[in-house]
């Protein structure tokens, strides 16, 4: 974390137990003004994670605050916090119009105008029967967004908001974080998963990688761009190197991989060439190095 | 009080809205004028009808707002929870709902009473010996409680039978099993008039023992609802 960068959101000594499974997160810090990326494999606790931060679940033991005022989940503090997320999020038989209203009871910030506006641009069509369970997923959670983006909030929480989209809307859903985050003029932040990471890797500032319940690595993009190089090289070479690297994959013509930078000068002799990797080489290579799965 | 009716309103479309408040009682009152009319005078019966038919209408209508909400995965709810004042808004709109049942027990059955009451009258042709004309037209066999005794017992075991209906058909969100639901309640009313000894001749005792078992199963509804969300949090 850069010094004097407030959080959003602190967490410290976060357990959850499910039964053969554990969330624990003894620290993590989200920066305040930032797009933060949540990324991990199936099962790796993101959900978790998120539905806790949202206050869907209040069954942990440890302590997470908000905004660096140490603010607590409350009342208040969930005005402040927009969530979107999969599953039972709206009741099936509401229609678009319902949502609207019990958008405006549930939430002070709630601007009907604005929702009904961002409906219009992401191609809502609103009407007198039109129930949300005849929404795609993909509708759903545009009409999710609109709801949430139509709300004075200084932190969005969303699980998966990219999974259902389509590569059009996807790239809409970045346009649409980088403007809420410019319109909060550094006080607002996103923290949202995705498996999607070269679909939003242009607009996360910040990522926290995640696996079986633990964090494995976290950072800016920018840092962890420095902190890991991507290596490539030839065939003959691939063994020896593949003791050095983070992850690698092997074909017949050379190895491809993610090394820590401070042990590049390990691999010298070898005929390697060294490129900046992308976020989702970083991810990949991190989640291979710390999966319990045979791959 | 408008909190809590803003709250259950924003569980009801439009559609909703426009049907039970306004085509409900409407129809309700056209139909049973018109049943009185072509039964051959048997108003007592058409009000039976009444009683019975509601409790189908408003287990199928349910699905409309609060369908399979005590279905375990429905019940999570998660829009609310983000919300401080979402769980205050779930419980509202529920009991508001309940309450609702008995006001439209009380407000549909009344009605029809009125409207045959009216329509003995007028077909009578008369303004004089209106009482005796509304008496007529309301005769029921065994009951000597006389007709305010015999509504307040169709009110509420109506409300009774609506009530249980929506319990049972929250379980689902299928029209269809809604339906089946609606009809089974409205059996087991039928069945609670024929074999319930001295149902008409103790209409004061059935009516209080149907209206607080119609609260004891309202307020079970909540209560499942809402310990539903509850534990969804934990």
């Amino acid at each position: 974390m850069k010094e004097g960068q407030r959080n959003v959101i602190q967490i410290s000594g976060l357990q959850k137990k499910y039964k053969g499974f554990e969330l624990s997160v003894p620290r993590l810090e989200v920066p305040e003004g930032f797009a933060t990326a949540l990324i991990g494999e199936n099962g790796a606790g993101k959900t978790t994670l998120l539905n806790i931060l949202a206050g869907i679940r209040r069954d942990f033991k440890g302590e997470v605050t908000y905004f660096g005022e140490g603010r607590k989940l409350d009342a208040g503090t969930q005005e402040s916090i927009g969530y979107t997320g999969p599953g039972c999020y709206f009741l099936p038989n509401w229609t678009i119009d319902q949502v609207e209203e019990i958008s405006g009871l549930l939430f002070s910030g709630f601007h009907c105008d604005r929702f009904r506006s961002l409906c219009g641009e992401l191609g809502i069509r609103r009407g007198l029967t039109r129930d949300v369970k005849k929404l795609s997923d993909g509708n759903r959670m545009k009409l999710m967004l609109a709801a949430v983006l139509a709300r004075d909030t200084e932190l969005l929480i969303m699980d998966e908001p990219a999974s259902p989209l389509d590569p059009l809307m996807r790239d809409k859903l970045c346009d649409m974080i980088r403007e809420y985050l410019e319109q909060g003029n550094g006080k607002r932040s996103v923290f949202f998963s995705t498996h999607n990471i070269a679909d939003m890797e242009s607009v996360t500032d910040y990522a926290v990688i995640l696996e079986h319940g633990n964090v494995v690595e976290e950072g800016f993009v920018e840092d962890l761009k420095e902190k890991y190089v991507c290596v490539k090289g030839e065939a003959a070479d691939g063994e020896k190197a593949g003791k050095i690297l983070v992850s690698a994959t092997k074909n017949t013509y050379g190895f491809e991989g993610i090394c820590l930078a401070e042990n590049l000068d390990r691999l010298a002799g070898m005929d390697v060439a060294v490129e900046t990797p992308t976020l989702s080489q970083i991810s990949v290579a991190v989640m291979k190095a710390n999966t319990s799965l045979k791959l | 009080m408008r909190k809590a009716m803003k709250s259950y309103f924003v569980f009801t479309s439009r559609l909703y809205r426009l049907a039970m408040f306004l085509l409900l009682p409407a129809a309700g009152a056209g139909i049973c004028v018109w049943t009185y009319s072509v039964s051959g005078g048997v108003g007592g019966g058409v009000l039976m009808a009444a009683a019975l038919v509601l409790p189908v209408v408003e287990t199928v209508s349910d699905g409309w707002v609060f369908a399979g909400i005590q279905r375990s995965e429905t019940s999570k709810l998660d829009y609310l929870k983000t919300s401080g004042k979402g769980r205050g808004v779930m419980k509202r709109a529920l009991i508001v709902d309940m309450v609702r049942k008995l006001v439209f027990s009380a407000g549909i059955i009344g009605l029809c009473y009125v409207c045959i009451g009216l329509s003995a009258v007028l077909s009578q042709g008369r303004t004089a010996g209106t009482a005796e004309a509304v008496r007529e037209a309301f005769q029921i066999r065994g009951a000597e409680e006389g007709i305010g005794a015999v509504l307040w017992c169709l009110i509420m075991s109506s409300f009774f039978f609506s009530v249980l209906g929506t319990f049972l058909s929250r379980y689902g969100n299928l029209i269809w099993l809604n339906l089946m639901v609606g009809y089974g309640v409205a059996a087991l009313e039928v069945a609670a008039a024929v074999f319930l000894p001295g149902f008409f001749l103790y209409p004061y005792v059935y009516g209080a023992v149907f209206g607080l078992l119609g609260l004891c199963v309202g307020a079970l509804a909540v209560w499942t609802v809402m310990g539903r969300m509850e534990r969804s949090l934990r």
